[in-house]
């Protein structure tokens, strides 16, 4: 039961870790982005073939991989998305999913339906070993992450002027260009971060759990889990978000077997809905 | 010569004719006012100066530089700043950073002066500092939205319909404020459907009508009675 409960706030760290991307492009720009399991995925592969291929560890390879998803990132928003995001919500959201499917089949293409697990030392390390208690290295270290980056990227938001101009920008994106932000540019360095912190999630995800180039829909019920129950673009709400569905997922499986462990994380996120509609932290713009 | 020049300008919604051949000057120092019912193309006209829309003919420009076409956050670049009507605070901003957000283009500390500023002139607003702008009344938001526009500390100000929706003693207040900002200098066009509070608070007046100036000159020697006959298209000015 403990067990449950401290493994579920870890790997809820991790699903946050999934989710953030996801929220803070919807928080700032009012898009659902389905391509963004995809485009973890394809960040995990670029660890994976950064690492293989070259030789470097882990951390340097999540690095390089972080570094090449910003670049995609920024071409995804400016070629892509900023073409249509005049045009309304539904456009854009036709154009991740476009984005989504493409991606998916590029991956099988590259590096079949194999299943990948990115080699670690951590993987099979355990920090804590008591009878009653283990807690698994990876999962720490992602929780670990996942809320220094939600810290850092909150600061960034409230106290920068570039995290103003941003939060500016979602708010009347009319008001913030009088005011001199180049408004497309905004959404573009948003798409950036969000696609480098989605690099950094892909490196965890697959030194955790074996994937394969069709897991990005899987991750992106996930994130969609995170936001939704954190509220959309809510930064502490992802974490919240994220523990409260990795708890109810060990949870269910603890007491219900594990075959049904997703089932009760997502009948919990139904319930969650259905009392607060809008998720438990609700903002549309990014705040603390 | 003009801090501000527009030259013969069209501007088009589609197919749809809104400005037709319109020019303006503003020389440095002065306040300017454009004057016209409602619909008669002021916002399209102050929209077209800052960027929001395109002209589909004529030159725009500002302090040297032609800026038709341009983009608005290349214009505000320059040191042309827009309040827009409705006053557009950012809603979910503290008023702050809102007034933080006027000032975006000046990087350095010099930004905390002008905030010190304008809580002078706003006393009310470093009162609310730290409230969102959604909290705030229809007067104290206009005054967030003129003090987030000298934040910026522009070359030129222009204020579109600060008094839409206001109370007359919360326009009166506004105005008297609008005097004291004057005072420092800086140059502005200003949209304002009241012809008498227009004509007593600017240097120059155009009137609109149809998206044309029918009348203009220095608005200490317009007859308010003409103005009132360009303003509603009867008279002399009837078609």
């Amino acid at each position: 039961m403990l067990q449950c409960i401290i493994t579920g706030i870890l790997l809820g760290g991790l699903y946050s870790m999934i989710g953030i991307g996801m929220s803070l492009v919807f928080g700032i720009m009012k898009l659902t982005n389905l391509a963004h399991g995809d485009l973890m995925i394809l960040g995990t592969y670029i660890t994976m073939v950064v690492s293989n291929a070259l030789g470097f560890n882990l951390v340097i390879s999540t690095i390089i991989s972080v570094i090449v998803m910003c670049v995609i990132g920024f071409i995804v928003q400016q070629f892509l998305v900023n073409r249509v995001m005049d045009k309304g919500e539904a456009p854009a959201l036709l154009v991740t999913f476009g984005l989504s499917i493409f991606l998916a089949n590029l991956m099988l293409k590259i590096f079949s339906a194999d299943n990948q697990l990115l080699t670690n030392k951590m993987a099979s390390v355990n920090v804590i070993t008591t009878p009653v208690l283990s807690v698994s290295a990876s999962y720490l270290i992602s929780f670990i992450v996942a809320v220094i980056i939600i810290v850092g990227l909150a600061l960034v938001m409230q106290k920068t002027n570039f995290g103003r101009s941003i939060r500016a920008t979602s708010d009347d994106p009319m008001a913030a260009e009088l005011m001199g932000v180049n408004t497309k540019m905004a959404f573009a360095a948003a798409m950036v971060i969000c696609m480098g912190i989605t690099a950094v999630a892909g490196t965890l995800v697959g030194s955790t759990f074996t994937f394969y180039p069709s897991s990005g829909t899987q991750y992106l019920i996930i994130a969609f889990g995170v936001v939704v129950i954190g509220g959309m673009g809510s930064l502490f709400g992802t974490l919240i978000g994220g523990i409260v569905l990795g708890v109810a997922q060990l949870l269910g499986g603890f007491a219900f077997g594990s075959g049904v462990q997703m089932l009760i994380a997502y009948i919990v996120l139904l319930v969650i809905l259905a009392l607060r509609p809008n998720g438990l932290f609700a903002t549309s713009a990014v705040r603390k | 010569m003009s801090l501000l020049e527009v030259k013969n300008i069209d501007v088009h919604y589609g197919d749809f004719l809104a400005i037709q051949d319109v020019s303006l000057n503003v020389e440095p120092g002065t306040i300017v006012s454009l004057i016209g019912a409602n619909g008669a193309g002021k916002s399209t006209i102050m929209n077209t100066i800052c960027g929001l829309n395109k002209p589909t003919k004529g030159d725009i420009i500002f302090d040297g530089n032609n800026i038709a076409g341009k983009k608005a956050n290349q214009i505000a670049r320059l040191g042309l700043t827009m309040s827009p009507e409705g006053s557009h605070c950012f809603e979910k901003m503290t008023v702050q950073d809102n007034l933080l957000m006027g000032a975006y283009l000046e990087k350095g500390p010099e930004r905390m002066k002008r905030l010190e500023d304008v809580y002078r002139l706003f006393p009310i607003l470093n009162e609310k500092k730290n409230q969102q702008a959604t909290y705030l009344s229809g007067g104290q938001r206009q005054m967030l939205a003129i003090g987030r526009g000298i934040m910026s500390q522009p070359k030129i100000l222009l204020l579109d319909e600060i008094s839409l929706g206001l109370a007359p003693v919360v326009i009166n207040d506004i105005y008297d404020k609008l005097q004291e900002i004057a005072e420092t200098g800086l140059t502005m066009l200003i949209v304002e459907q009241n012809v008498t509070r227009s004509l007593s608070v600017s240097d120059y007046s155009y009137v609109i009508l149809e998206g044309k100036v029918v009348m203009e000159g220095k608005s200490s020697e317009l007859n308010e009675s003409e103005v009132n006959d360009a303003y509603f298209g009867i008279g002399d000015f009837a078609h």
